[in-house]
């Protein structure tokens, strides 16, 4: 498998270390209380498909990235840097 | 008073050569890590050019003289590589700069080697997963990457690569490379008998 | 001798020597084994799975169920290499498998005679009671019978190596079909790989007597492979099977360098595996002929059609005197014609097909089968009967032909391995009654030639031209002018034939795991009628050949019995590897000493200097003891180091804990935000200890924090966790906070850090700076630069063994002159160096943690940091570390344990019980996570994890190690056992 870092081009995919899924970019507020922290720490769908995940170029650039990845045919259909994803966000 | 000698974590070690490539030990005086604060990435660059360099390089790219080389790093980082002994930016702080950069002295950390030779490209994919083909990883373009196991950085040279690895790993990359080296030049002998 | 006066491409101006099964043979350059054996007239080569049947040769290529031997002795010695694919060298030494005493004589072939009993699915039978005999008697008894070659027993002296490769276009199989493909890329200047597992690229070019554009083939082959030896950008790899596709275009392959060398140098390698990624791919693989199953068709003598044209026309061997050919295609009357051009003597052709046009040159015997043979050590004779009523033959009729060899065509099935290994199902082709890959099977993948149903040499080579042109379509290559030459032949024509019906005896379908027709019947009776049923209760298709040559035949049959067709009833899953792949060339770049990268700390000369014991902390090597003379004994070294701490001063290397320098104008409100504690009060020059939590509450790890500048932060973690602190950072900074301006980079390497500890410990950083170190200037938890003579060193005041303590950071290449000079003047002070276990002592006595209690399922309160977790700010992990579950009384709870009874020992991993309980599961109270010997108290103590712990101080419970059988009794008291109001610690 290979990701093409939005920094660092086409790697082996030896390079990036997997973290899950991209909903672990929506911290809930301080104060949001326990349940939402809770759906945010252990709550994840899992569908066919377009799945949106976090990995991390650890062995390149060091950037945290958001990779859309098809689980079924295992197409990447995107790679973003995650600092950027998060702040077109806000 | 004390007066400690450095030594280089390949001390006698190299250079190593076979047909086809050669390994050797490139010191550099002063590494520094340079990281630009948010939206001080032209202030940097007036003050490296003031200090006679060039500025911060492209991603993925090198920048300046082999005297005062400057390598992009990852992420926001660039490497400055100074020939000249004792010339790391935050022994001697700069406090212009402090506002800039978040500076950090490498110098012992990292650890370069230099791999030239027509089988350089060769030698280097038994260990690297980076597509190497020259019309790729071109001259002036820098890479960080991974050599069995190891975090290196490593750059196109006009014959060859420089490799830099962390200090700690430094004698197993020298290891893995000088093995890498055999085998090469051994299946290359093969070649021209058969 | 069978081999030919004149042809094929061997060299016999170099006669080779070697050995197979003791007698010395002699064949040329460019013979296999199986060809140079067969020159010989060697028929019998093996004995098969199961039944032990002998077997000979059957195919010329990787294809081979039969023909597996031993190459080599000893430790240089591999089992199971195919003799139709391994070349002679001078001085080989082949030795045939899985026979007892010999080859001719196997005492395990009584196994032929039992066979009723070892129908399919015989292990699930047969081996069901009783159950104690499963462990000391059947499964031993089934692993000696089981398996073909074995292995030496001895390491394995081969090198093997690995790379990684990239190409525009890899082409796999150098046939017509990949070699027109390459030539058009090339010429195109496209970046081009092509990988054939022959040891001569061309294919079937090499074996057939073709003419393209009026003139032998093989000219073609020469020009063409000159051709593209010229071109800079085309690297052809012959010997090199691609075994597997992967996602993202990445294809395995296996470079066999030097097997075919008797005596190649010592840095070469046996094999290379590379790890190809190519932006485009044709697959030009070819096609595997099959078989047909009738009885006895296992027999020495009875060989593929290909095969024998390959013997004939590529390595000029004679398979037989008498050949007979059986077959349902025009393969068949091909090779007939091809034997007689060398003149050897074809008996008959038996064609399953009445309504084929006779051919005069031969005995045509049209509508016939062969029901019956004869010859048990090779074959002798064959019984063919008439299906069909045609010219000189009545219905029914039964004849007996004396022939020594009987070639045998069903057909062809396209190599569609490799199109399938991403999932994809082939697709059925009536007109050649096969499977061909899938269109858009793998993504950027082009079949190619026979692969893809392309039967014909001329249409493989128009083929080819055309998924090149395809490929370059895709790339922008621009397209040379290039015509792919004419061939005269036309495509095979087959009429469907797979197995003889009503023949007696058993008819092999699956050669290498001894699988007949019966066997499938059997399956499909007992309702095992899914392919992928019938597969595993038959054991069809699993061993080394993968049913290349049996799993057509067997859906077939099994179609038969359903009443489906063949495409309803489906293929089984193709998977890597297409060929078998050694453990060898997998695990290249894993042995030994290169199974991962050594870190060293900075102390490594000086500590083997020293003797001492090294131990691994993650990837680091550190010294773990420095015996003394006269010490024997572990225990003695650490003792004595404890107290050498306790009593005067000792040095450790602490190098190996990672460094992280945080700088920035939010490096405060990053920390604060990321540690448990406050960090932001923080003064500038003072360190404070830190926990950081993961988000689920628990904590992550624990370091400290120095301040140097009101932007300027260095933090650090334990060795171990180093790597997953930083990416811990990098995430909170870009994934929760990229609004935050921090930037932050390891300096882990940059610094060598040595740990100076005991009452003794100022006298010696004073001997050591230039400057006096006072307590004024460096109170406990203070940190700032100071100078030794040139050199800028940065100086901690902490501990981690609850005596006054320094750490000095000096940059890393400084690192050996500060250790000289530290072993220097510790000596002078009765001091020395302490390792890993007299760390682990000193910190044990004084009640801090380490990763052996902080497990991941600890929360800060439990090991008794709930303090530190502040309440003025959020932080990671605070919300969920405040769970009821979390928070509640019922909690393991640090503390420490000292022995109450006789019996003094404390182990690690150890549960504890109450008194009077019965020690199970269900009554257990905690467990002990760390221990060791005090020194200094003169007895064993521990850290353990009970519930409640903290409100049970005083009490007595039970320890039992359940492994160990070891109980002891001990008292909970609190994990600090000395100096608990910290005047050690601040001087």
């Amino acid at each position: 498998m290979r990701l093409k870092c939005p920094l660092c081009g086409d790697r082996d995919a030896r390079e990036f270390h997997y973290r899950g899924a991209a909903k672990l970019m929506e911290r809930p507020e301080a104060g949001a209380g326990e349940a939402a922290f809770y759906d945010y720490v252990y709550l994840r769908e899992n569908p066919v498909g377009a799945n949106s995940e976090l990995w991390f170029h650890e062995l390149g650039c060091r950037a945290w990235l958001c990779v859309s990845r098809d689980v079924s045919s295992h197409e990447i259909l995107s790679v973003e840097l995650a600092d950027a994803v998060k702040r077109g966000q806000a | 008073m004390v007066d400690l000698t450095g030594l280089s974590a390949l001390e006698g070690l190299l250079p190593y050569e076979v047909d086809g490539a050669v390994l050797s030990a490139v010191s550099y005086g002063a590494i520094t890590s340079i990281m630009p604060f948010r939206g001080q990435k032209t202030a940097v660059n007036v003050r490296l050019k003031a200090d006679g360099g060039a500025a911060l390089p492209r991603i993925g790219r090198v920048s300046g003289p082999v005297a005062k080389r400057l390598i992009w790093a990852g992420r926001g980082q660039y490497l400055l590589l100074d020939l000249r002994r004792g010339a790391a930016f935050d022994t001697t702080p700069d406090p212009a700069f402090d506002e800039l950069a978040a500076l950090s002295d490498q110098t012992s950390a990292w650890v370069v080697m230099r791999l030239e030779g027509a089988r350089a490209q060769e030698v280097l994919a038994r260990l690297c997963p980076l597509d190497l083909r020259a019309g790729v990883f071109k001259r002036g373009h820098v890479a960080r990457t991974e050599l069995a196991h190891m975090a290196v950085i490593l750059w196109r040279r006009p014959k060859g690569f420089e490799i830099m690895v962390v200090r700690s790993v430094a004698q197993v990359a020298m290891r893995r490379l000088s093995g890498a080296m055999d085998s090469v030049a051994a299946q290359a002998v093969l070649g021209e008998i058969s | 001798m069978s081999r030919l006066a004149k042809g094929g491409l061997i060299a016999r101006d170099r006669p080779v020597r070697f050995r197979f099964d003791g007698r010395e043979l002699t064949g040329f350059e460019g013979d296999t084994l199986a060809s140079a054996l067969l020159a010989h007239d060697v028929r019998l080569v093996g004995r098969s799975f199961k039944y032990h049947r002998p077997r000979g040769i059957l195919c010329a290529g990787s294809e081979e169920p039969n023909a597996l031997v031993k190459i080599g002795e000893g430790g240089a010695s591999t089992p199971n290499i195919r003799a139709t694919t391994q070349e002679i060298y001078q001085g080989l030494i082949a030795h045939s498998q899985n026979r007892f005493p010999s080859l001719r004589f196997d005492l395990m072939a009584v196994n032929d005679l039992m066979a009723p009993f070892f129908s399919a699915g015989f292990y699930y039978k047969t081996f069901m009671w009783p159950a104690a005999f499963w462990e000391r008697f059947y499964e031993p008894m089934i692993r000696r019978a089981a398996g073909l070659g074995a292995l030496s027993g001895a390491p394995d002296l081969a090198r093997y190596d690995k790379g990684f490769a990239y190409c525009d276009l890899l082409i796999i199989g150098a046939g017509p079909a990949g070699l027109m493909a390459a030539l058009a890329a090339g010429r195109a200047g496209l970046d081009v790989l092509v990988a054939d597992e022959d040891f001569e690229a061309g294919g079937r070019l090499n074996s057939e007597t073709l003419e393209l554009d009026g003139a032998p083939a093989r000219d073609w082959l020469t020009t063409t492979l000159a051709e593209l030896s010229s071109m800079e950008n085309v690297r052809l790899m012959t010997r090199t099977t691609v075994t597997g596709a992967y996602d993202g275009g990445i294809y395995g392959a296996v470079e066999r360098v030097s097997h075919h060398l008797g005596d190649a140098p010592d840095a070469v390698p046996l094999e290379v595996f590379w790890r190809i990624t190519a932006r485009r791919v044709i697959l030009a693989s070819g096609a595997i002929e099959r078989p047909i199953a009738f009885a006895d068709n296992d027999r020495p003598g009875i060989m593929m059609a290909s095969a024998v044209r390959s013997y004939v026309n590529r390595f000029a061997v004679a398979p037989g005197r008498d050949v007979s050919i059986f077959t349902n295609n025009d393969e068949g009357l091909r090779t007939a014609r091809d034997l007689v051009a060398a003149g050897i003597g074809v008996v008959a052709v038996i064609d399953t097909r009445a309504d084929v046009a006779a051919d005069d040159e031969f005995l045509h015997l049209r509508g016939a089968e062969v029901i019956a043979t004869k010859g048990r050590l090779g074959l002798r004779e064959i019984t063919v009967r008439a299906s069909e009523q045609t010219r000189g033959q009545t219905r029914g009729q039964i004849q007996r032909i004396k022939t020594d060899c009987l070639v045998v065509s069903g057909g062809w099935n396209p190599s569609v391995h490799l199109s399938c290994h991403l999932g994809a199902r082939p697709v059925w082709r009536e007109d050649i009654a096969a499977f061909i890959a899938a269109r858009g099977a793998v993504p950027g993948m082009v079949v190619a030639g026979a692969a893809c149903g392309e039967m014909s040499a001329g249409a493989a080579l128009g083929s080819g031209l055309a998924a090149a042109k395809t490929v370059m379509a895709a790339l922008g290559g621009k397209v040379a002018r290039l015509r792919a030459p004419k061939a005269g032949e036309e495509g095979v024509k087959i009429s469907a034939f797979w197995h003889v019906r009503g023949g007696k005896g058993r008819a092999w379908l699956d050669f290498s795991n001894d699988v007949t027709v019966k066997d499938v019947a059997l399956a499909h009776r007992e309702n095992f009628r899914s392919v992928e049923h019938m597969k595993r209760y038959t054991t069809l298709g699993m061993a080394p050949d993968q049913g290349k040559l049996a799993n057509m035949g067997a859906l077939a049959v099994m179609a038969d019995l359903t009443g489906r067709s063949v495409p309803e009833t489906g293929t089984t899953t193709f998977r890597p590897p297409y060929t078998p792949v050694s453990m060898g060339v997998l695990g290249a770049h894993g042995r030994g000493v290169d199974f991962a990268p050594v870190r060293r700390v900075p102390s490594h000369e000086l500590a083997r200097e020293l003797g001492a014991e090294m131990v691994e902390a993650g990837l680091w090597m550190r010294p773990a003891w420095y015996p003394r003379a006269g010490e024997s004994h572990w225990r003695q070294s650490c003792d004595r180091e404890a107290l050498m701490v306790r009593q005067r001063v000792g040095i450790s290397d602490v190098t190996s804990l990672g460094k992280i320098d945080v700088q920035g104008p939010d490096a405060a409100v990053f920390l604060d935000r990321v540690y448990a504690n406050m960090i932001s009060t923080l003064k500038v020059g003072r360190v404070r200890y830190a926990v950081m939590l993961r988000e689920d509450g628990m904590v992550l790890d624990d370091g400290t924090v120095a301040r140097f500048g009101a932007r300027h932060f260095v933090v650090t973690t334990t060795t171990a966790a180093a790597g997953e602190v930083l990416r811990h950072l990098d995430f909170c900074a870009q994934v929760l906070w990229p609004d935050l301006d921090v930037m932050f980079t390891s300096v882990t390497e940059q610094w060598a850090q040595f740990a100076v500890a005991g009452p003794k410990s100022r006298e010696l950083m004073s001997a050591l700076c230039d400057a006096e170190i006072t307590d004024e200037a460096f109170a406990f938890m203070g940190c700032g630069e100071v100078r030794l003579g040139s050199l800028v060193a940065r100086l901690f005041r902490i501990s981690f063994s609850g005596e006054r303590a320094y750490e000095i950071a000096v940059p890393a290449e400084y690192g050996d002159g500060l250790v000289r000079l530290l072993d220097q003047e510790a000596a002078r002070l009765g001091g020395g160096w302490y390792g890993m276990e007299a760390l682990n002592v000193l910190r044990l006595e004084k009640g801090y943690v380490t990763h052996a209690e902080l497990d991941g399922r600890v929360t800060a309160d439990d090991v008794g940091l709930g303090a530190m977790v502040s309440a003025k700010k959020d932080c990671v992990g605070k919300v969920m570390s405040q769970r009821e579950g979390l928070v509640c009384a019922e909690r393991l709870q640090l503390v420490g344990l000292k022995p109450a009874g006789a019996s003094k020992q404390l182990l690690g991993g150890a549960h504890l019980f109450n008194l009077g309980d019965e020690p199970v599961r269900q009554n257990d109270q905690g467990h002990i996570t760390s221990q060791c010997f005090s020194p200094h108290l003169g007895h064993p103590i521990a850290q353990a994890m009970v519930l409640r712990g903290r409100s049970r101080i005083g009490e007595t419970v039970r320890m039992v190690d359940h492994l160990r059988e070891v109980q002891t009794l001990c008292e909970i008291c609190s994990p600090v056992f000395i100096d608990p109001d910290g005047g050690r610690l601040r001087g």
